[in-house]
This record gives C-alpha cells, structure tokens and sequence, in this order.
C-alpha cells in the first residue's frame, strides 16, 4: 500500500482527503484501519460487523473530513471513537447481541486482562499498562465492561451489582485517573 | 488559561450532566433521552466538551492495539469512494497537497478558472452528466454550473478551515471545532494603535462559547494579565482572563449573543471587576 506520505501529519491528511485525495484517505487507513477494524471486533464479538464497520468510518471520514477537529484529539481516537459508537449501536440490535453474549460467555474468564492485552503498541504500550494499572480493580471492570463489551452503564451496575450511580461516578474517576496517568507519563498532553 | 476557570463553564447547570460524561464518552448512556440531554448541554459548555474529548482520547490508547490494516478491506472502500479521476493504487503523488487543481469532470481543463476539490467526487459528476444531458443541456449546464459552483465554494472554505487549524498549535482546545461551525461570528483583534495591526481572532458561536485562535498578543511579565471585555449596551464586561502570554484560550461568553464588540486590557495577573487601562486591541464585526 502506500508509503510516500508516511512523514504527513495526521491533520494534513485530512486537509488532503478533504480535498478528494485518495491516497490520502488510503494512508490514514494503513496508519489507523488495523486499530478500527480491532476495536470494532474487540466489541460486536463479529468479523463481518467489524468488516462494515471500519468501512463505514473510513467511508464517512472521506464524506466528512470537516468532522475531525485536530484541536482535540488524534485522528486515531476520532476514527476509534466513531467504530465504537456505529459497533455499540449494532450490538444493541437484539439478533447481534444474543450471538455475541454467547461468544463473550466463553470468554469471561480471561476478559479481566483485556485492557492490558489491548494496550496499542510496544512502544507505547508499556506505558499504557502501566496507567491501566494504578486503576483499582472496580473502576478497571466498570470501563472494560462499557468500553470493550459495549454495555450501558445500567448493565454494568447489573453486572457488577452496584449502585447505577456509583457505576456513572467509578467510570468518570476512573478515565480520569487513566488520563492523569498517562498525562503524567507523557503519552497525553 | 490551561487550568480550569469558573467562567468556562456554560449557562447551564453542569452538576447532573457531569456524573453521565465518562458514560457518554464510552457510548454507555442507557437510553437516547439521556444522550440527547448531555449533546444539548456540550454545545454550550466548553470545559464537559473538553472533559469527553479527553476521555474519548484516553480510552482511544487503551483501544489501539497496532493491529496491521487489511488490506482486502480497503478494497472495498476503495470501491465505495467511486472515484474516476485518479484509478486505486495509481495515485498523483506530486498533486496530492496541490491547490485549486483545474479539474472538470475528472479531465484537466487549462481554460477552467477555479474548480478543484468537490469535481473529484464521481457522485458529483454524475449529477453533472446527468444534468447536462438531452435537450435541457445548455439550460442545465447554466444552473449546474451555478450549483457547482456553491458546492465548490462550501468545500474550500471547509478545506480552508481544516488546514487553518491543522496549522495551529495543539495545545488549545475546541478553535478548530468553532472555525468550521458555519454560524459562529469571527471578530478580528486589531491593536488600538495607529497602525491597526492584527492581534488575533475571536470565534465566537452562537451559544457562547467562544475562542481566541492566533494571538498576536506581545508576552507580559507574570504581574499582568491580558483582559477580555464585551461591550453591551455601552458597559464593558469582564468576559474573561487570557493570560500573561494568550494562546488558544476557550472562554464562554455570558453575553456572546448581544456583544457587538471586545476589548483587551491590561490589568494586574488576578484580573480587575471594570477595565484600569486603556484597551490595547479592539474586535468589531
């Protein structure tokens, strides 16, 4: 695929595909597709959802590039942020949920490390773990179990047996300890 | 301005929004009410916008896992994209930046003043084709191009806003959001002086929320502050501090709607309730 713009910042490809370049769009996909089409699995539990999901962000990223703001946040977290949202709204649908229930009850029993097996690369990676790890182990579960699995925060208090407040209150202080940490460790800023 | 001021807040009632932020931003609220309510309430407040983008960006590195693309998937958008100009994997390599591409159709024009991006879309094209066809061609081609014409015009300034803001530095946040809004208002900061120079621009959009993108403002020592002032109804209010050295700073105007114009006084670091000097840049519409 392509590797000639491997040195443009992210931002400016953008400003490219807002100008109908394609092999800007195909260059933001080589950089960012593999983390999309991961997360979307990660969440509908379905290759072929994750398929039409990542197809459907790249499709709207080159309909409507003016969405992205590069003033607060990467292009990475824009496109993760969009394949979270379209697979959540699938798995919701009640025929893909039942399947994908089924594939994650055989799952559960590792399912408490998957943040860590998610962290992004080797470079960062380390430093992503690290963070995960000053979470205490409630706020962990209650993001792993909205972010990762797709539930609302009343299935994670049903899940998890708490309070649908406490479940709303862990989650915040939970990504904000998250963000802190990585702040601290300089991967955000 | 990076820490968090009171006046960053919008005219909402932030308490009960703020408890559904982590769960809006993992996509976790329970119903479409709840969404709606905390969507309504981030238009107006700067800081819970802020607050979801930085989880969103949190949870996006938990999320990234490196994973190579595929690339049988980017086929099929490839597909999708319908694009005639340029066929996939052959791509203009040395066009790929370049501005205002004399295109038409797809083929290049040397007598075509203007056109560029939106022509590269074959679904505009085929509007096109479909338009000037049979009878109604020479009629049709008039509106067409009248059409085309808006359309084109709408995507530059889209893309001239992206690559403004793709220019500005990181460290602030929301400007570039604001810059694409189509109705938020720009007011240029001219210095006071004789020689009206440039000091910056305020966006202001339409429910307050307001940003100073490009500052020009000269650095003051730690003692002072620059000051920001709306003037209604022929008072000065204190729209906000902008620090000793302004940069990217997001502030929400109590009174964004009604300002006809701002100014920017020198006051002491803490700020001051009315003005002790003299404006040193004024914005006007």
């Amino acid at each position: 695929m392509v590797s000639e713009l491997d040195n443009v910042s992210d931002a400016n490809l953008v400003v490219a595909i807002a100008r109908c370049r394609e092999p800007a769009l195909a260059e933001a996909y080589r950089r960012h597709g593999g983390a999309v089409y991961s997360l979307a699995k990660r969440v509908s539990g379905s290759s072929d959802l994750a398929e039409d999901v990542t197809q459907e962000v790249f499709i709207k990223l080159w309909e409507s590039p003016e969405r992205f703001d590069s003033a607060r946040g990467t292009l990475r977290s824009f496109l993760l942020s969009g394949a979270h949202s379209r697979a959540v709204d699938l798995i919701r649908s009640q025929s893909a949920r039942s399947a994908r229930e089924r594939k994650q009850a055989a799952e559960i029993d590792v399912s408490a490390y998957d943040i860590e097996r998610h962290a992004w690369d080797l470079h960062l990676g380390e430093q992503v773990k690290k963070a995960v790890g000053t979470l205490p182990e409630a706020e962990r579960r209650a993001i792993e179990l909205a972010y990762f699995e797709g539930r609302t925060y009343k299935e994670v208090a049903q899940l998890l047996e708490q309070p649908e407040g406490t479940v709303k209150s862990r989650i915040r202080s939970g990504l904000g300890r998250l963000r802190g940490a990585l702040s601290k460790e300089g991967v955000l800023t | 301005m990076n820490e968090r001021q009171p006046n960053d807040r919008g005219t909402q009632e932030c308490g009960p929004i703020e408890d559904l932020l982590g769960v809006y931003a993992l996509d976790a609220l329970a119903s479409d009410e709840e969404r709606r309510s905390v969507e309504d309430h981030l238009r107006d407040c700067v800081t819970c916008s802020d607050e979801v983008f930085s989880y969103r960006e949190t949870v996006g590195l938990m999320a990234s896992d490196g994973g190579q693309a595929d690339e049988a998937i980017w086929e099929k958008i490839a597909g999708h994209l319908e694009l005639g100009s340029e066929p996939v994997g052959q791509p203009d390599w040395d066009g790929i930046f370049g501005r205002n591409k004399p295109v038409v159709g797809g083929e290049p024009k040397d007598n075509v003043v203007q056109i560029d991006t939106a022509s590269g879309r074959k679904s505009d094209r085929r509007r096109w084709l479909a338009i000037s066809s049979a009878a109604v061609a020479a009629c049709a081609a008039v509106i067409a191009i009248g059409v085309q014409s808006v359309r084109v015009d709408n995507l530059n300034h889209k893309v001239g806003q992206l690559e403004a803001a793709a220019g500005q530095p990181g460290a602030f946040q929301g400007a570039a959001s604001a810059m694409t809004n189509p109705n938020a208002k720009h007011f240029h900061l001219v210095s006071m002086n004789s020689a009206a120079q440039y000091m910056g621009q305020l966006v202001v959009l339409p429910r307050g929320a307001a940003y100073l993108v490009g500052s020009k403002l000269p650095g003051l020592s730690q003692e002072y502050t620059y000051q920001l002032w709306s003037e209604v109804s022929g008072k000065m209010i204190s729209v906000g501090l902008l620090g000793a050295n302004p940069s990217g700073n997001s502030l929400t105007l109590q009174t964004g709607s009604v300002a006809k114009a701002f100014y920017v006084t020198v006051e002491p670091s803490g700020g001051t309730i009315s003005p002790t000097s003299e404006p040193v840049a004024k914005a006007v519409t």
